[in-house]
Protein backbone atom coordinates (compact mmCIF):
# COMPACT_ATOMS: atom_id res chain seq x y z
CA UNK A 1 0.00 0.00 0.00
CA UNK A 2 3.03 2.35 0.46
CA UNK A 3 2.95 2.61 -3.41
CA UNK A 4 -0.11 4.37 -2.96
CA UNK A 5 1.19 6.50 -1.23
CA UNK A 6 4.34 7.16 -3.37
CA UNK A 7 2.50 7.30 -6.14
CA UNK A 8 0.37 10.52 -4.32
CA UNK A 9 3.37 12.10 -4.06
CA UNK A 10 4.61 11.63 -7.29
CA UNK A 11 1.48 13.26 -8.54
CA UNK A 12 1.18 16.14 -6.44
CA UNK A 13 4.78 16.99 -7.36
CA UNK A 14 3.73 16.43 -10.81
CA UNK A 15 0.79 19.27 -10.66
CA UNK A 16 3.34 21.89 -8.95
CA UNK A 17 5.46 20.99 -12.16
CA UNK A 18 2.46 21.39 -14.35
CA UNK A 19 2.10 24.83 -12.78
CA UNK A 20 4.91 25.95 -13.51
CA UNK A 21 5.46 24.40 -16.86
CA UNK A 22 1.99 25.43 -18.62
CA UNK A 23 2.98 29.31 -18.57
CA UNK A 24 6.94 28.14 -20.05
CA UNK A 25 5.51 25.81 -22.79
CA UNK A 26 2.69 28.56 -23.93
CA UNK A 27 5.61 31.46 -24.10
CA UNK A 28 7.28 29.69 -25.96
CA UNK A 29 5.36 28.18 -28.10
CA UNK A 30 3.56 31.60 -28.86
CA UNK A 31 6.75 34.00 -28.36
CA UNK A 32 9.66 31.97 -29.29
CA UNK A 33 10.84 33.42 -25.54
CA UNK A 34 13.30 31.28 -23.46
CA UNK A 35 12.17 32.96 -20.19
CA UNK A 36 14.64 32.09 -17.86
CA UNK A 37 12.59 34.12 -15.35
CA UNK A 38 9.71 31.35 -14.61
CA UNK A 39 11.40 30.05 -11.85
CA UNK A 40 11.86 33.77 -10.20
CA UNK A 41 8.12 34.36 -10.82
CA UNK A 42 7.45 30.94 -8.27
CA UNK A 43 9.90 32.16 -5.97
CA UNK A 44 8.57 35.74 -6.03
CA UNK A 45 4.66 34.06 -5.78
CA UNK A 46 5.90 31.91 -2.74
CA UNK A 47 7.43 34.96 -0.79
CA UNK A 48 4.69 37.08 -1.62
CA UNK A 49 2.38 34.44 -0.27
CA UNK A 50 4.21 33.88 2.85
CA UNK A 51 4.15 38.10 3.23
CA UNK A 52 0.30 37.77 2.85
CA UNK A 53 -0.47 34.71 5.52
CA UNK A 54 2.11 36.23 7.64
CA UNK A 55 0.19 39.75 7.98
CA UNK A 56 -3.63 38.36 7.40
CA UNK A 57 -2.94 34.45 8.09
CA UNK A 58 -5.36 34.20 5.05
CA UNK A 59 -3.87 31.42 2.80
CA UNK A 60 -6.57 31.67 0.71
CA UNK A 61 -5.71 35.35 0.18
CA UNK A 62 -1.91 34.57 -0.69
CA UNK A 63 -3.38 32.50 -3.40
CA UNK A 64 -5.52 35.33 -5.19
CA UNK A 65 -2.66 38.29 -4.23
CA UNK A 66 0.82 36.79 -5.18
CA UNK A 67 -0.32 35.18 -8.37
CA UNK A 68 -1.87 38.36 -9.50
CA UNK A 69 1.17 40.58 -8.65
CA UNK A 70 3.56 38.38 -10.24
CA UNK A 71 1.44 38.44 -13.18
CA UNK A 72 2.00 42.25 -13.19
CA UNK A 73 5.57 41.72 -13.00
CA UNK A 74 5.41 39.41 -16.11
CA UNK A 75 3.25 41.96 -17.74
CA UNK A 76 5.68 44.59 -16.77
CA UNK A 77 8.75 42.62 -18.61
CA UNK A 78 6.65 41.82 -21.50
CA UNK A 79 5.50 44.89 -22.22
CA UNK A 80 8.48 47.51 -21.77
CA UNK A 81 11.43 44.81 -21.90
CA UNK A 82 11.26 41.94 -24.41
CA UNK A 83 8.74 43.20 -26.60
CA UNK A 84 11.71 45.52 -27.78
CA UNK A 85 13.54 42.25 -28.68
CA UNK A 86 10.83 40.43 -30.69
CA UNK A 87 11.98 37.17 -32.12
CA UNK A 88 15.54 38.20 -31.41
CA UNK A 89 16.12 34.93 -29.02
CA UNK A 90 19.76 36.09 -27.86
CA UNK A 91 19.19 39.53 -26.59
CA UNK A 92 15.65 38.08 -25.00
CA UNK A 93 17.02 35.23 -23.59
CA UNK A 94 19.84 37.46 -21.93
CA UNK A 95 17.20 39.54 -20.72
CA UNK A 96 15.65 37.16 -18.91
CA UNK A 97 18.36 36.02 -17.52
CA UNK A 98 19.56 38.97 -15.98
CA UNK A 99 15.72 39.76 -14.62
CA UNK A 100 16.66 36.38 -13.10
CA UNK A 101 19.64 37.67 -11.07
CA UNK A 102 17.96 41.31 -10.57
CA UNK A 103 14.62 39.36 -9.00
CA UNK A 104 17.05 37.04 -7.21
CA UNK A 105 18.54 40.02 -5.51
CA UNK A 106 15.71 41.99 -4.56
CA UNK A 107 14.41 38.45 -2.58
CA UNK A 108 17.26 38.61 -1.22
CA UNK A 109 17.03 42.10 0.06
CA UNK A 110 13.48 41.98 1.00
CA UNK A 111 13.00 38.40 2.16
CA UNK A 112 16.85 37.60 3.54
CA UNK A 113 18.15 34.14 3.11
CA UNK A 114 16.80 31.80 5.01
CA UNK A 115 14.45 29.22 3.66
CA UNK A 116 11.04 29.19 4.57
CA UNK A 117 8.16 26.95 4.49
CA UNK A 118 4.50 28.51 3.98
CA UNK A 119 2.16 27.09 6.32
CA UNK A 120 -0.65 25.33 5.52
CA UNK A 121 -3.81 26.26 5.54
CA UNK A 122 -6.08 25.16 8.58
CA UNK A 123 -8.31 23.52 6.37
CA UNK A 124 -6.07 21.29 5.41
CA UNK A 125 -3.22 20.61 7.67
CA UNK A 126 -4.37 17.20 8.82
CA UNK A 127 -4.46 13.96 7.11
CA UNK A 128 -6.51 10.78 6.18
CA UNK A 129 -5.94 7.08 6.34
CA UNK A 130 -5.36 5.49 2.84
CA UNK A 131 -4.81 1.71 2.98
CA UNK A 132 -3.02 1.97 6.56
CA UNK A 133 -1.35 4.91 6.28
CA UNK A 134 -1.79 8.51 6.64
CA UNK A 135 -1.69 10.70 4.14
CA UNK A 136 -1.75 14.60 4.09
CA UNK A 137 -5.13 16.13 2.61
CA UNK A 138 -2.89 19.05 1.65
CA UNK A 139 -0.87 17.03 -0.81
CA UNK A 140 -4.57 15.72 -2.11
CA UNK A 141 -5.73 19.52 -2.56
CA UNK A 142 -2.71 20.15 -4.46
CA UNK A 143 -3.91 17.31 -6.97
CA UNK A 144 -7.20 18.62 -6.96
CA UNK A 145 -5.95 22.14 -7.60
CA UNK A 146 -3.71 20.64 -10.76
CA UNK A 147 -6.43 18.77 -12.45
CA UNK A 148 -8.54 21.77 -11.78
CA UNK A 149 -6.60 24.46 -13.39
CA UNK A 150 -5.53 22.20 -16.31
CA UNK A 151 -8.90 21.55 -16.69
CA UNK A 152 -9.52 24.92 -17.20
CA UNK A 153 -6.95 25.64 -19.50
CA UNK A 154 -7.64 22.97 -21.90
CA UNK A 155 -11.82 24.58 -21.81
CA UNK A 156 -9.95 27.73 -22.36
CA UNK A 157 -7.52 26.77 -25.10
CA UNK A 158 -10.17 24.49 -27.08
CA UNK A 159 -13.59 26.26 -26.53
CA UNK A 160 -12.79 30.20 -26.32
CA UNK A 161 -12.02 32.25 -29.43
CA UNK A 162 -9.34 33.51 -27.46
CA UNK A 163 -8.31 30.09 -27.67
CA UNK A 164 -8.23 29.54 -30.85
CA UNK A 165 -6.81 32.94 -31.92
CA UNK A 166 -3.97 31.68 -29.30
CA UNK A 167 -3.09 28.11 -31.52
CA UNK A 168 -3.52 29.92 -34.75
CA UNK A 169 -0.94 32.07 -33.19
CA UNK A 170 1.42 29.00 -31.73
CA UNK A 171 0.95 28.09 -35.23
CA UNK A 172 1.66 30.41 -37.67
CA UNK A 173 2.08 33.76 -35.76
CA UNK A 174 2.64 35.49 -38.90
CA UNK A 175 -0.43 34.48 -41.02
CA UNK A 176 -2.38 34.81 -37.71
CA UNK A 177 -1.92 38.98 -37.77
CA UNK A 178 -2.14 38.95 -41.40
CA UNK A 179 -5.29 38.19 -40.69
CA UNK A 180 -6.36 40.97 -38.03
CA UNK A 181 -5.79 38.80 -35.26
CA UNK A 182 -3.51 41.26 -33.02
CA UNK A 183 -0.92 38.95 -31.63
CA UNK A 184 1.20 41.31 -29.41
CA UNK A 185 -2.08 41.43 -27.11
CA UNK A 186 -1.66 37.82 -27.06
CA UNK A 187 1.62 37.64 -25.53
CA UNK A 188 1.20 40.12 -23.14
CA UNK A 189 -2.24 37.91 -22.15
CA UNK A 190 0.17 34.56 -22.31
CA UNK A 191 2.59 35.94 -20.37
CA UNK A 192 0.23 37.28 -17.71
CA UNK A 193 -0.99 33.79 -17.56
CA UNK A 194 2.35 32.18 -17.19
CA UNK A 195 3.49 34.21 -14.46
CA UNK A 196 0.28 33.91 -12.69
CA UNK A 197 0.55 29.85 -12.95
CA UNK A 198 3.90 29.40 -12.08
CA UNK A 199 2.95 32.11 -9.12
CA UNK A 200 0.19 30.03 -7.87
CA UNK A 201 2.38 27.16 -7.84
CA UNK A 202 5.13 29.01 -5.63
CA UNK A 203 2.10 29.60 -2.89
CA UNK A 204 1.04 26.12 -3.47
CA UNK A 205 4.45 24.68 -3.56
CA UNK A 206 5.53 26.68 -0.59
CA UNK A 207 4.52 24.25 2.40
CA UNK A 208 6.08 21.45 0.28
CA UNK A 209 8.66 23.22 -1.12
CA UNK A 210 8.87 25.95 0.40
CA UNK A 211 11.29 29.33 -0.77
CA UNK A 212 14.32 30.16 -0.39
CA UNK A 213 17.79 31.36 -2.02
CA UNK A 214 18.57 28.87 -5.55
CA UNK A 215 15.07 27.43 -5.43
CA UNK A 216 14.39 29.94 -8.65
CA UNK A 217 17.45 28.28 -9.96
CA UNK A 218 16.35 24.74 -9.34
CA UNK A 219 12.12 25.08 -9.82
CA UNK A 220 13.26 26.32 -13.56
CA UNK A 221 15.47 23.51 -14.29
CA UNK A 222 12.92 20.96 -13.35
CA UNK A 223 10.34 23.12 -15.07
CA UNK A 224 12.47 22.95 -18.58
CA UNK A 225 12.78 19.30 -18.23
CA UNK A 226 8.76 19.17 -18.31
CA UNK A 227 8.27 21.30 -21.59
CA UNK A 228 11.32 19.40 -23.50
CA UNK A 229 9.84 16.07 -22.06
CA UNK A 230 6.39 17.10 -22.88
CA UNK A 231 6.67 19.14 -25.97
CA UNK A 232 6.98 22.89 -26.45
CA UNK A 233 3.78 25.02 -27.08
CA UNK A 234 1.60 22.18 -25.36
CA UNK A 235 -0.36 22.36 -23.15
CA UNK A 236 -1.22 18.56 -22.93
CA UNK A 237 2.73 17.99 -22.94
CA UNK A 238 2.71 20.11 -19.83
CA UNK A 239 0.60 18.01 -17.97
CA UNK A 240 1.85 14.40 -19.35
CA UNK A 241 5.51 15.74 -18.64
CA UNK A 242 4.68 17.33 -14.91
CA UNK A 243 3.07 13.78 -13.55
CA UNK A 244 5.78 11.62 -15.49
CA UNK A 245 8.85 13.86 -14.11
CA UNK A 246 6.90 14.07 -10.92
CA UNK A 247 6.49 10.31 -10.69
CA UNK A 248 10.16 10.17 -11.87
CA UNK A 249 11.76 11.94 -9.37
CA UNK A 250 9.66 10.45 -6.75
CA UNK A 251 10.31 6.71 -7.34
CA UNK A 252 13.88 7.94 -8.60
CA UNK A 253 14.56 9.09 -5.00
CA UNK A 254 13.13 6.15 -3.80
CA UNK A 255 15.06 3.19 -5.70
CA UNK A 256 18.05 4.92 -6.86
CA UNK A 257 18.72 7.82 -3.54
CA UNK A 258 22.20 8.62 -4.58
CA UNK A 259 21.10 9.32 -8.52
CA UNK A 260 18.53 12.02 -7.37
CA UNK A 261 18.70 13.73 -10.80
CA UNK A 262 19.87 10.79 -13.30
CA UNK A 263 16.31 9.52 -12.84
CA UNK A 264 15.12 12.57 -14.30
CA UNK A 265 17.66 13.40 -17.34
CA UNK A 266 18.17 10.22 -18.33
CA UNK A 267 14.90 9.33 -19.24
CA UNK A 268 14.18 12.93 -20.41
CA UNK A 269 18.12 11.77 -22.71
CA UNK A 270 16.00 8.66 -24.14
CA UNK A 271 12.50 10.35 -24.73
CA UNK A 272 14.47 12.92 -26.99
CA UNK A 273 16.71 10.45 -28.86
CA UNK A 274 13.04 9.04 -29.60
CA UNK A 275 11.22 12.14 -29.98
CA UNK A 276 13.15 15.44 -30.27
CA UNK A 277 10.44 17.64 -30.48
CA UNK A 278 9.00 16.00 -27.34
CA UNK A 279 5.84 13.66 -26.69
CA UNK A 280 3.20 16.13 -27.86
CA UNK A 281 5.36 18.90 -29.60
CA UNK A 282 5.40 19.68 -33.09
CA UNK A 283 8.17 20.03 -35.57
CA UNK B 1 -9.15 52.36 -53.14
CA UNK B 2 -5.24 50.87 -52.77
CA UNK B 3 -2.28 53.05 -53.58
CA UNK B 4 1.24 51.64 -53.79
CA UNK B 5 3.77 54.88 -54.41
CA UNK B 6 7.32 54.39 -55.42
CA UNK B 7 7.72 51.57 -52.49
CA UNK B 8 11.08 49.98 -51.67
CA UNK B 9 11.36 46.91 -50.12
CA UNK B 10 14.03 44.69 -48.11
CA UNK B 11 13.91 41.50 -47.28
CA UNK B 12 16.14 39.98 -44.80
CA UNK B 13 19.56 42.09 -45.96
CA UNK B 14 18.91 41.91 -49.49
CA UNK B 15 16.42 44.53 -51.34
CA UNK B 16 13.49 43.24 -53.29
CA UNK B 17 11.27 45.55 -54.74
CA UNK B 18 13.00 48.97 -55.97
CA UNK B 19 10.36 51.10 -56.65
CA UNK B 20 6.86 49.64 -57.02
CA UNK B 21 4.07 51.79 -57.43
CA UNK B 22 0.48 50.16 -58.45
CA UNK B 23 -2.82 51.26 -57.98
CA UNK B 24 -6.48 48.79 -57.48
CA UNK B 25 -9.74 51.07 -57.76
CA UNK B 26 -13.23 49.75 -56.41
CA UNK B 27 -14.43 46.98 -57.97
CA UNK B 28 -11.42 45.91 -59.98
CA UNK B 29 -9.33 42.75 -60.42
CA UNK B 30 -6.15 43.31 -60.71
CA UNK B 31 -3.08 41.01 -61.41
CA UNK B 32 0.41 41.12 -60.91
CA UNK B 33 2.51 38.55 -63.10
CA UNK B 34 6.22 37.67 -63.19
CA UNK B 35 8.70 35.17 -63.31
CA UNK B 36 9.77 33.43 -59.62
CA UNK B 37 11.68 35.61 -57.29
CA UNK B 38 10.89 39.40 -58.96
CA UNK B 39 9.06 40.06 -55.24
CA UNK B 40 5.57 39.68 -56.32
CA UNK B 41 4.77 37.93 -52.70
CA UNK B 42 7.44 40.79 -51.02
CA UNK B 43 4.51 43.14 -52.47
CA UNK B 44 1.38 41.50 -51.29
CA UNK B 45 3.41 41.28 -48.02
CA UNK B 46 4.62 44.93 -47.83
CA UNK B 47 0.88 45.70 -48.56
CA UNK B 48 -0.73 43.43 -45.69
CA UNK B 49 2.27 45.19 -43.30
CA UNK B 50 4.44 41.67 -42.51
CA UNK B 51 7.53 43.51 -44.67
CA UNK B 52 7.01 46.78 -44.36
CA UNK B 53 8.33 49.17 -46.66
CA UNK B 54 11.31 50.59 -45.77
CA UNK B 55 10.51 54.17 -48.27
CA UNK B 56 7.68 55.30 -50.29
CA UNK B 57 4.04 55.37 -49.40
CA UNK B 58 0.83 52.73 -49.20
CA UNK B 59 -2.44 54.36 -48.67
CA UNK B 60 -5.70 52.30 -48.46
CA UNK B 61 -9.23 54.00 -48.32
CA UNK B 62 -7.18 57.27 -48.19
CA UNK B 63 -4.93 56.25 -45.09
CA UNK B 64 -1.89 55.98 -44.88
CA UNK B 65 -0.44 52.30 -44.01
CA UNK B 66 2.72 52.06 -45.08
CA UNK B 67 3.91 51.65 -41.19
CA UNK B 68 0.55 50.26 -39.41
CA UNK B 69 0.99 46.70 -37.90
CA UNK B 70 -0.26 43.90 -39.97
CA UNK B 71 -3.09 43.06 -37.53
CA UNK B 72 -4.61 46.64 -38.14
CA UNK B 73 -4.27 47.10 -41.70
CA UNK B 74 -5.78 43.85 -41.81
CA UNK B 75 -8.96 45.38 -39.46
CA UNK B 76 -8.89 48.64 -42.12
CA UNK B 77 -10.39 45.99 -44.34
CA UNK B 78 -7.71 44.17 -46.49
CA UNK B 79 -8.05 40.29 -46.44
CA UNK B 80 -4.51 37.97 -47.33
CA UNK B 81 -4.81 34.63 -48.82
CA UNK B 82 -1.21 34.05 -48.16
CA UNK B 83 1.15 32.00 -50.80
CA UNK B 84 1.02 27.94 -49.51
CA UNK B 85 -2.53 28.95 -48.31
CA UNK B 86 -1.14 28.21 -44.57
CA UNK B 87 -4.15 27.11 -42.66
CA UNK B 88 -3.48 26.62 -38.84
CA UNK B 89 -3.22 22.44 -38.31
CA UNK B 90 -4.32 23.49 -34.69
CA UNK B 91 -7.36 24.99 -35.60
CA UNK B 92 -10.89 23.47 -37.05
CA UNK B 93 -12.49 24.84 -40.42
CA UNK B 94 -15.20 25.78 -38.52
CA UNK B 95 -12.49 27.76 -35.59
CA UNK B 96 -10.69 29.01 -38.56
CA UNK B 97 -13.93 31.29 -39.81
CA UNK B 98 -14.66 31.80 -35.98
CA UNK B 99 -11.19 33.89 -35.20
CA UNK B 100 -10.97 36.30 -37.99
CA UNK B 101 -15.00 36.71 -38.33
CA UNK B 102 -16.06 40.37 -38.63
CA UNK B 103 -19.72 41.28 -39.51
CA UNK B 104 -20.63 44.73 -40.17
CA UNK B 105 -23.74 45.89 -40.49
CA UNK B 106 -24.96 44.54 -44.26
CA UNK B 107 -22.00 42.80 -44.62
CA UNK B 108 -22.34 40.29 -47.53
CA UNK B 109 -19.65 37.35 -45.68
CA UNK B 110 -21.41 35.28 -43.15
CA UNK B 111 -20.32 31.86 -41.94
CA UNK B 112 -23.59 30.83 -43.74
CA UNK B 113 -22.68 32.44 -47.09
CA UNK B 114 -19.28 30.89 -46.98
CA UNK B 115 -20.55 27.01 -46.61
CA UNK B 116 -23.22 27.96 -49.74
CA UNK B 117 -20.25 28.84 -51.33
CA UNK B 118 -18.09 25.98 -50.26
CA UNK B 119 -20.42 23.30 -48.96
CA UNK B 120 -17.17 20.69 -49.25
CA UNK B 121 -16.14 23.18 -45.96
CA UNK B 122 -19.40 22.47 -44.52
CA UNK B 123 -18.99 19.00 -44.35
CA UNK B 124 -15.54 19.01 -42.81
CA UNK B 125 -16.05 21.84 -40.10
CA UNK B 126 -14.80 20.13 -37.16
CA UNK B 127 -11.58 18.67 -39.19
CA UNK B 128 -8.20 20.47 -38.52
CA UNK B 129 -7.10 22.64 -41.61
CA UNK B 130 -3.78 20.30 -42.24
CA UNK B 131 -6.52 17.11 -42.93
CA UNK B 132 -8.09 18.82 -45.97
CA UNK B 133 -7.00 18.67 -49.64
CA UNK B 134 -4.48 21.63 -51.27
CA UNK B 135 -8.21 22.14 -52.90
CA UNK B 136 -10.29 22.43 -50.04
CA UNK B 137 -7.61 24.56 -47.86
CA UNK B 138 -7.27 27.29 -50.73
CA UNK B 139 -11.35 27.65 -50.34
CA UNK B 140 -10.69 27.65 -46.55
CA UNK B 141 -8.00 30.36 -46.79
CA UNK B 142 -10.76 31.91 -48.70
CA UNK B 143 -13.30 31.54 -46.44
CA UNK B 144 -11.42 32.70 -43.47
CA UNK B 145 -10.20 35.87 -45.33
CA UNK B 146 -13.49 36.63 -46.22
CA UNK B 147 -15.70 36.47 -43.46
CA UNK B 148 -13.66 39.46 -41.83
CA UNK B 149 -15.61 41.06 -44.83
CA UNK B 150 -12.53 42.71 -46.50
CA UNK B 151 -13.02 45.77 -48.66
CA UNK B 152 -9.87 44.22 -50.82
CA UNK B 153 -8.72 40.85 -50.99
CA UNK B 154 -5.27 39.78 -51.93
CA UNK B 155 -4.50 36.31 -53.42
CA UNK B 156 -1.20 35.21 -53.38
CA UNK B 157 -0.58 32.52 -56.10
CA UNK B 158 -4.07 31.09 -55.37
CA UNK B 159 -4.25 28.29 -57.74
CA UNK B 160 -0.58 27.12 -57.35
CA UNK B 161 -0.88 23.09 -57.11
CA UNK B 162 -4.50 22.85 -57.55
CA UNK B 163 -6.29 20.43 -59.76
CA UNK B 164 -8.00 22.03 -63.23
CA UNK B 165 -11.24 21.52 -61.34
CA UNK B 166 -10.35 23.38 -58.34
CA UNK B 167 -9.01 26.11 -60.40
CA UNK B 168 -12.15 26.00 -61.89
CA UNK B 169 -13.45 26.65 -58.66
CA UNK B 170 -11.51 29.00 -57.51
CA UNK B 171 -12.30 31.26 -60.70
CA UNK B 172 -15.97 30.99 -59.91
CA UNK B 173 -15.32 32.69 -56.53
CA UNK B 174 -13.23 35.65 -58.06
CA UNK B 175 -16.35 36.07 -60.50
CA UNK B 176 -18.55 36.40 -57.11
CA UNK B 177 -16.11 38.29 -56.01
CA UNK B 178 -16.22 40.88 -58.58
CA UNK B 179 -20.07 40.64 -58.57
CA UNK B 180 -19.97 41.59 -54.81
CA UNK B 181 -17.97 44.29 -56.18
CA UNK B 182 -15.02 43.39 -53.63
CA UNK B 183 -11.49 44.51 -55.00
CA UNK B 184 -8.81 41.82 -55.78
CA UNK B 185 -5.22 41.64 -55.86
CA UNK B 186 -4.46 38.82 -57.52
CA UNK B 187 -0.34 37.67 -57.76
CA UNK B 188 -0.59 34.58 -60.22
CA UNK B 189 1.44 32.45 -62.16
CA UNK B 190 -1.25 30.85 -64.61
CA UNK B 191 -1.61 33.41 -67.83
CA UNK B 192 -4.85 31.68 -68.89
CA UNK B 193 -6.46 32.40 -65.26
CA UNK B 194 -5.29 36.16 -65.25
CA UNK B 195 -6.59 36.58 -68.84
CA UNK B 196 -9.76 35.66 -67.64
CA UNK B 197 -10.49 37.55 -64.73
CA UNK B 198 -8.32 40.24 -64.25
CA UNK B 199 -9.19 43.58 -65.52
CA UNK B 200 -6.12 44.98 -65.35
CA UNK B 201 -2.17 43.59 -65.28
CA UNK B 202 0.92 44.53 -63.89
CA UNK B 203 4.23 42.73 -65.05
CA UNK B 204 7.00 43.03 -62.31
CA UNK B 205 10.42 41.77 -63.34
CA UNK B 206 13.69 42.37 -60.95
CA UNK B 207 11.80 44.23 -58.03
CA UNK B 208 10.26 47.01 -60.61
CA UNK B 209 6.87 47.17 -62.43
CA UNK B 210 8.00 47.27 -66.09
CA UNK B 211 4.44 46.78 -67.86
CA UNK B 212 1.49 47.45 -67.58
CA UNK B 213 -1.49 47.20 -69.92
CA UNK B 214 -4.75 45.04 -70.29
CA UNK B 215 -4.95 41.37 -70.54
CA UNK B 216 -6.21 41.27 -73.50
CA UNK B 217 -3.48 43.53 -74.92
CA UNK B 218 -1.06 40.67 -72.72
CA UNK B 219 -2.64 37.95 -74.69
CA UNK B 220 -1.48 39.07 -78.49
CA UNK B 221 2.13 40.44 -77.27
CA UNK B 222 4.65 37.39 -77.78
CA UNK B 223 7.64 39.74 -76.81
CA UNK B 224 6.51 40.75 -73.53
CA UNK B 225 5.70 37.12 -72.44
CA UNK B 226 8.59 35.75 -73.73
CA UNK B 227 10.67 38.10 -72.11
CA UNK B 228 8.56 38.29 -68.69
CA UNK B 229 6.54 35.37 -68.01
CA UNK B 230 8.56 33.08 -69.95
CA UNK B 231 5.88 32.07 -72.06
Amino acid sequence: MIWIIHTLNGVSLGMLLFLLAAGLSLIYGLMKILNLTHGSYYLVGAYIGSTVIEKTGSFALALIVAPLAVALLGVAMERFFLRRFHLDELPQTLLTFGFLFIIADLCLWIWGGDAILLPKPALFSTSIAIGGNFYPTYRLLLIVVGFAVAGVLWWFQEHTRIGAMLRAGVDDAETARALGIDVSLLFTVVFAVGAFLAALGGVLGGPIIGASPGADFDVMLLAFVVVIVGGLGSLRGALVGGLLVGLLDNFGKIFFPEFALFTIFVPMAIILSFRPTGLFGRA
Amino acid sequence: MLVVEDIHVNYGPSQVLHGVTLEVNPGEVVAVMGRNGVGKSTLMRSIIGLTPARAGRIAFKGADVTKLPAHKIARLGIGYMPQGRRVFPSLTVREHMQVTAHARPGSPWTFERMLELFPNLGERLEQSGSKLSGGEQTMLAAGRALVANPDLLLMDEPTEGLSPLMVRELGKLVGVLKDTGTPVLLVEQQLAFVLKYADRVYILSKGQVVHHCKPSELADDHDIKARYLGV
